[in-house]
This record gives C-alpha cells, sequence and structure tokens, in this order.
C-alpha cells in the first residue's frame, strides 16, 4: 500500500498502531459520520434518543465506508443495515423509519418544479389521453408496515407538549402492537411542497390513481382508476391540485411526436 | 495575478455562512460585511431551499465557494459527475472567489473507494505536486477560472505511516511550485499555521508563522482565512475546530500579513460552537478595522 491507501485504510479500520495523531482523524471520521446521520434521519434520532443513535451510526460507518463525496449521500444502505442489525431485533419499525427520513431527506433535494395553474387549461383543449400529470418533486408512493406518520408527529412535539406527547406514545405504542399482530401494509404518498417534503396515508382507491400517475400513464388512464365513483375521482383532483401533488399538466409526447 | 472575478470593495471582509445563521445574514446585513463563504457540499443539492437560499444570499453579497471534499491531492481523480456539481454550483452562484485545500481525502482499498470526509496531509514532494496540479488544472479547466489553494491544518507527518513519502521542498517551496505550474493561488489560513506551529512544539509561535508568511511570495496570495481554536487539547493536540473567536496571536500575524500582502478579501471562519451572528460579524468588523488602517 503507498501512504494514501494506508492512511485511509487505518481511518476506516481503526488501525494504526498507537499513533495518537492517527486517532484524531479516526475519531474525525466517527464523529463526523455520526453528525451527518443525525442531520439525515431526524425521526430515528428522535425516537431512538441520542446515545442509542450515536452506537447506531457508528457501527454503520464501520460496516459502510464511506465513498461519496457528498456527507448527505451517506447513509443510503441504513434502512437495510436496521434490518439486519441484532441488536435492534425487537425494534422492527427502526428500519421503516430510517427508509421515511431517507426518502424525505431526498424529496427535499429533488430538483424543483414550478407550478404552473395556467397548464390545467390543456384540460379543456386536448382529449385526457394525449395529456399526462406533472408530478411535484419527490412525488412517490411507499408502503409501510408500522404507524410512521405518528413515529414522525411524535418527534415533532416537544417536552413542553409533555401531555400530549404521552397521549401520542399511548397510541404509538398500541399502533405498533397492532402493526406486529395484525402485519398490513400502509400506503403513504410523499412529496415536496414550499421546499418542505410532505406526506399522507392513502387508501387503496386513492394508490390505485398514484400508482398510474406515477407511471406516466395518461389523465385518462389514472382517472379511470376513480372512475366507479366521480365524486372520489373529484375530490381526488381537487385535492392533489391544491396539495400541490400534480403542479402541471402537459401534453404527452406520442410516437408520432418522436 | 487576479483571483476574483470583479473590482472588490476594499476593504473585502467576509464571515463563513453556516446553516443557523442563514435567516439573520439575510435580515442583517452589517454594513462592512462584503461577502459570505459557502461550504460547496451544502449546496450540491439539485433544487430546495438550499438552491433558493443560494439565490437570496447571492442578491445580497458576494458569494465564495468553498469546497471541502473534492481532495485534489488524491491519487483517484475527481469523478466527473462531482466535477459536473462544483461546476454548476459556481456557474449559479457567480463566486468572487472560489476555493479548495491543499490535502487528499480518499483511497482505493480493496479496489472500493472510501473518502474520508476529511482534509488529510499530503507529503511535499514533486510526485504530490504532479499530481495536484493535474487535479486543479481539470477543476480550473472545469470553472473556467484559477482556484485558491488552501493551506492545511496537519496532525500527522506523512513519513509517520509511511517512511518512503518525505518531502523534498518545504511547505512554501510546495505552493510556490503549484502556482506556478497550475496558475491557482494560495488561500493563505493563518490560524493553520498558527495550529501547526503549536502541534509541532514551536517554541516561538509567532516568530515561526512570520517566517513562513514573509517567505510567501505575495503574488500568489489571493485571500486570508482568520479563526479561533478551543482550548480543549486531544491526544495532546491541538484540533482546528474553527470553535473560538479569532485568537490574539491570529490577530496579530494578520496585521502583519496585511503589511507584507496588502488589503486581501479575508474571511472570518466559525465552524462549531457557532456564536450569534452579531458575534460573528463583530469579528468581520474587527478585520474590517484592521484592514482599514492597513489602507
Amino acid at each position: 500500500m503507498d501512504y494514501q491507501q494506508l492512511l485511509i485504510n487505518s481511518i476506516f479500520n481503526q488501525q494504526g498502531g498507537n499513533s495518537s495523531a492517527l486517532e484524531i482523524y479516526q475519531n474525525n471520521y466517527v464523529e463526523n459520520a455520526i453528525n451527518a446521520l443525525s442531520i439525515s434521519f431526524p425521526t430515528l434520532l428522535g425516537i431512538i434518543g441520542e446515545p442509542d443513535f450515536r452506537k447506531i451510526a457508528f457501527r454503520y460507518a464501520k460496516q459502510f465506508p464511506k465513498s461519496s463525496f457528498d456527507w448527505a449521500e451517506f447513509g443510503t444502505s441504513l434502512s437495510e443495515f436496521l434490518q439486519q442489525e441484532e441488536m435492534f431485533e425487537n425494534l422492527p419499525y427502526l428500519s421503516e423509519i430510517a427508509d421515511f427520513d431517507w426518502r424525505r431527506l431526498w424529496i427535499e433535494r429533488a430538483p424543483d418544479e414550478t407550478f404552473s395553474a395556467d397548464s390545467f387549461a390543456l384540460l379543456q383543449q386536448y382529449p385526457p389521453s394525449e395529456l399526462r400529470f406533472r408530478p411535484a418533486a419527490g412525488l412517490q408512493k411507499v408502503e409501510y408496515f408500522f404507524p410512521i406518520d405518528t413515529f414522525y408527529d411524535f418527534c415533532q412535539l416537544d417536552d413542553q407538549n409533555s401531555e400530549q406527547k404521552q397521549t401520542l406514545l399511548l397510541s404509538l405504542k398500541k399502533a405498533i402492537n397492532d402493526a406486529i399482530k395484525q402485519p398490513h401494509l400502509r400506503s403513504f404518498v410523499l412529496w415536496r411542497h414550499q421546499a418542505k417534503a410532505q406526506f399522507e396515508v392513502h387508501s387503496p382507491l386513492y394508490c390505485n390513481a398514484f400508482d398510474k400517475l406515477l407511471d406516466d400513464a395518461s389523465v385518462e388512464e389514472v382517472l379511470a382508476t376513480l372512475e366507479k365513483s366521480p365524486e372520489q375521482m373529484h375530490h381526488w383532483l381537487q385535492s392533489v391540485i391544491a396539495k400541490r401533488q400534480v403542479v402541471a399538466i402537459e401534453k404527452r409526447s406520442t410516437s408520432a411526436d418522436e | 495575478m487576479a483571483f476574483h472575478s470583479f473590482d472588490k470593495p476594499n476593504p473585502f471582509i467576509g464571515v463563513g455562512l453556516r446553516h443557523p445563521h442563514y435567516q439573520q445574514a439575510l435580515d442583517h446585513q452589517p454594513e462592512h460585511l462584503s461577502f459570505v463563504e459557502i461550504h460547496a457540499e451544502n449546496f450540491f443539492a439539485s433544487g430546495g431551499i438550499t438552491k433558493q437560499l443560494l439565490a437570496d444570499v447571492r442578491n445580497q453579497y458576494e458569494i465564495s465557494v468553498h469546497g471541502t471534499s473534492l481532495g485534489l491531492g488524491s491519487q483517484q481523480r475527481v469523478p466527473p459527475e462531482v466535477l459536473e456539481q462544483f461546476s454548476q454550483l459556481v456557474a449559479f452562484s457567480q463566486p468572487c472567489l472560489v476555493s479548495e485545500h491543499l490535502c487528499f481525502n480518499r483511497a482505493l482499498i480493496d479496489n472500493k473507494l472510501m473518502h474520508s470526509g476529511d482534509l488529510l496531509p499530503i507529503p511535499y514532494n514533486k510526485a504530490s505536486l504532479e499530481l495536484i496540479c493535474g487535479h486543479i488544472n481539470e477543476v480550473q479547466d472545469a470553472i473556467r477560472r484559477p482556484l485558491l489553494i488552501e493551506n492545511l491544518s496537519a496532525y500527522l507527518q506523512p513519513t509517520e505511516l509511511a517512511a518512503h513519502a518525505q518531502d523534498d521542498m518545504t511547505e512554501v517551496e510546495f505552493w510556490h511550485a503549484m502556482c506556478r505550474q497550475s496558475g491557482c493561488g494560495i488561500l493563505l489560513d493563518i490560524n493553520n499555521l498558527i495550529v501547526n506551529a503549536l502541534n509541532q512544539k514551536v517554541t516561538n509561535v509567532e516568530a515561526e508563522v512570520t517566517r513562513i508568511l514573509e517567505a510567501v511570495s505575495p503574488e500568489f496570495v489571493g485571500e486570508i482565512h482568520l479563526a479561533g481554536f478551543t482550548d480543549n487539547k486531544v491526544n495532546g493536540f491541538i484540533v482546528d475546530d474553527h470553535g473560538a473567536q479569532v485568537s490574539e496571536l491570529c490577530w496579530k500575524l494578520y496585521q502583519k500579513a496585511l503589511k507584507l500582502f496588502g488589503n486581501l478579501p479575508t474571511l472570518v471562519e466559525w465552524d462549531t460552537q457557532l456564536p450569534s451572528w452579531e458575534t460573528l460579524t463583530a469579528q468581520s468588523d474587527r478585520a474590517y478595522k484592521f484592514a482599514k488602517e492597513n489602507g
């Protein structure tokens, strides 16, 4: 190994004998990793607290050495790592919380999308089979067994709201037990609005519409998933526009266009 | 040699802009604060709040883009996608200054890239010079302007790990050769010189740093960094944590630097245990005062 490989290997593998100088670089790596993960995984940090979070981050940083240039990209495998860690096998929801945090982070970093109210006039001009919805920045659907929304809400409460926090904790415990005893997937839609990642739980019916939308289907195909209930179709359409889950309507490119 | 892209006010003083101060920086621009320095990687996101913030900051301040992850002294080249992110940030923010560090930060271990996320020392020899100049040129070609390269605070001598990693020139000789060969400039971090001298147990730190300052060719210096450090030693070392106000010794040496190099863009760095915006900008006011007195 040359000098650069020796130093990098010493930092990541915490080797290098008794060099006190080397220990500074080794500690820097661990502390920077813990700091980066605590920024990227705020809900996980809030749920397990700092001491356990540091243990997780330390073990993760050793098992998954940083390879990216940007610390924000460090943590991509944390959710999978938590699934495999024996230390947390009694806390099966941690992996889903980490996945949720990671998605939120990247939704907030996704390329900007501008809302175009005028574009919705295209619905009057073209058949819906020729149009598509333009999704909001980071729009995606994800399924979790655990009540991730309640975990998130719990972390948003500060200690001054102790009564509210206690109530939420009780409902959280019940929801966790329910999810373990009778596992069923809950569908979440995540997107960005006004710089912040948003999320909401959706019914299977609405989820079908989002699945189609995310599949780049035409407006006609998306709305067809809701056609049995014109009232729900109307409500869904109003809702996705009001919440800026779609930002525009645009003409679909066809093979003739290309 | 001009390392900045415009006619700057004199004195030209800035502070490092860190997350907790974003809003205050926009709401309260101190009279003598001309620019803010951002860490490039904090603004690599392709969209979202940081990009909007950068646009707002750009409307109020000159911006200095300071890279912390390119590790230009590494054996491996900067990957094209990272260089593209860096170039896009420079194009978007139209900075008055662009800088990086004299360091390496990554290596292939068992054919896998490991990136330390730290600023690691390189030996001052011809092999390092060729390597870093090649990488500096790649970045300069991509951003179409010269870089400033910051001198490093280091806790380790490369020969402690590998006997072959010997210096064959002094640090200042290396800076000069690097500037001549690549066309880059020097971002002279006075605090780093102090921290190195303290960690090397130099008897007279002020005299040692003065000796280095006097050895540097003024034509190559494009910016000065000022900072402080906390007193807590780790393993007997002062850690360059930028966690305190600028040290009195740093101020004293800054005044010497102003006499040697003239008024240069000067930045106050404070990265850990961040103070209030007012305390931070009181430090930049002090830098302004010294630079103003210098003429």
